[in-house]
């Protein structure tokens, strides 16, 4: 009865630290017309470790005239993921192709390695590159603001995720930080329920392993 | 099993009291160099590491101690130092000592209400005595306080971080009501102090 008790309790208090200490869980992304694992043609299946190409050697670098998987090539027209049928949209967890994916941590640009730059001309993801012309974002169409924000500075009122599109808000005026957060009072309750629980829990357990130990040796 | 539960029991107490005593996220993220949100003239500052702050003391409030270099988070937020008693100077704005305004921030409670290393920031007055060793370890430099300022905690306040018109320090902890919403305080004090000597 102690035991099933005590297990029950366990469990509780399982699922709550879980709960309060977990990450957000990864996803995969993936295209359907890709083999499993993969997004393009480009690099090594996630799932298999097998190259993307369907070849024994994968391919590396994007195809000519692309920055990314997404898109078409701007000098031979074809899909810059090297399928019949371009990538169009981002890859989940990305708002262009900078940076990496708030889902999967992996390139937002599809490749081996994140483009963590801006394209030159470009003060953010918004809009187009004052010297080429062709979006900032990387895709295929210019964006207006990211959703929750209605400037390229601070972070998204939706998603919390910075409004320039980056790794990092823009804070405005630019180049002053905001204020720190420095006061840890809001987690009070929680750690001091974490604290009592498994400290009940602990002591229950080793006094009844103790008792177990002593059973024995009489 | 009641082995396991003894074990994972400890392990989440372990944690917890870390946590709740000792270890505090700041969030800060890793600034590419290629990205500027940060000054390049800041980024600049790397390389003179002699005259980086190492420790600070505050006579009148029993402070001393260890200094960090935080940068800036995610959210675009100078970072808090990763625990409750170490301070955390804003490496990308001005160096203590040097002209313009140095920014170091401390947190002022635990997580489970404990007082940290500013608790009792608010009871500096002006006149009073601020110490800023740096890790070259000449004579530290001597600070007084002139004046301090509550804001509002997303308060955009250049004038915390960019004013050079003296060699200045600014303080900052969190102070006013801890709001669920918010996930923060209210309030942010600034405790400013001037270069003397």
């Amino acid at each position: 009865m102690t035991n099933k008790l005590l297990s029950l309790v366990f469990l509780g208090v399982l699922v709550f630290g879980v709960f309060a200490l977990s990450e957000p869980v990864n996803v995969e992304a993936q295209v359907a017309s890709s083999p499993p694992g993969c997004n393009s043609v480009i690099g090594y299946s996630s799932t298999t470790g097998l190259p993307c190409n369907g070849t024994s050697t994968a391919t590396l670098t994007f195809l000519a005239g692309c920055t990314s998987i997404i898109g078409y090539s701007s000098t031979t027209g074809l899909a810059c993921n090297g399928g019949t049928t371009a990538t169009i949209a981002f890859l989940p967890g990305c708002t262009s192709v900078i940076g990496y994916s708030s889902v999967s941590g992996l390139p937002c640009n599809g490749g081996i390695a994140a483009q963590t730059a801006l394209f030159p001309g470009c003060t953010s993801v918004v809009g187009v590159s004052t010297m080429t012309g062709l979006p900032c974002s990387g895709g295929t169409t210019p964006l207006s603001f990211l959703p929750g924000c209605t400037s390229i500075y601070g972070v998204s009122s939706i998603n919390g995720l910075p409004c320039n599109g980056l790794a990092v808000a823009t804070p405005f005026p630019p180049g002053v930080p905001g204020l720190p957060i420095t006061g840890s009072t809001g987690n009070t309750l929680e750690n001091l329920g974490l604290l009592t629980a498994s400290g009940i829990l602990a002591l229950l357990s080793i006094g009844i392993l103790a008792r177990r130990r002593k059973a024995v040796l009489q | 099993m009641v082995g396991l539960v003894a074990v994972v029991s400890l392990g989440i107490f372990g944690v917890t009291s870390a946590r709740t005593f000792w270890y505090a996220p700041n969030g800060e993220v890793i600034v590419n160099d290629s990205i500027s949100v940060i000054p390049q003239k800041a980024l600049a500052k790397e390389n003179q590491p002699s005259s980086y702050p190492v420790r600070l003391k505050i006579p009148k409030i029993k402070v001393d101690a260890k200094i960090m270099q935080v940068g800036i988070t995610k959210a675009g937020n100078m970072a808090a130092p990763s625990n409750f008693s170490d301070v955390g100077w804003y490496k990308y704005g001005a160096i203590p000592g040097e002209k313009g305004s140095a920014v170091i921030a401390g947190h002022v409670d635990r997580g489970a209400k404990f007082p940290a290393v500013f608790k009792r920031l608010g009871d500096l007055k002006k006149g009073d005595e601020i110490f800023v060793e740096t890790a070259e370890g000449r004579d530290p430099i001597r600070f007084v306080v002139t004046g301090a300022k509550l804001y509002d905690y997303d308060a955009q306040a250049p004038e915390v971080f960019l004013e050079d018109n003296d060699t200045l320090l600014r303080l900052i902890t969190c102070t006013g009501q801890f709001v669920k919403k918010y996930g923060t305080h209210d309030k942010r004090l600034v405790v400013t102090a001037v270069r003397v000597g």
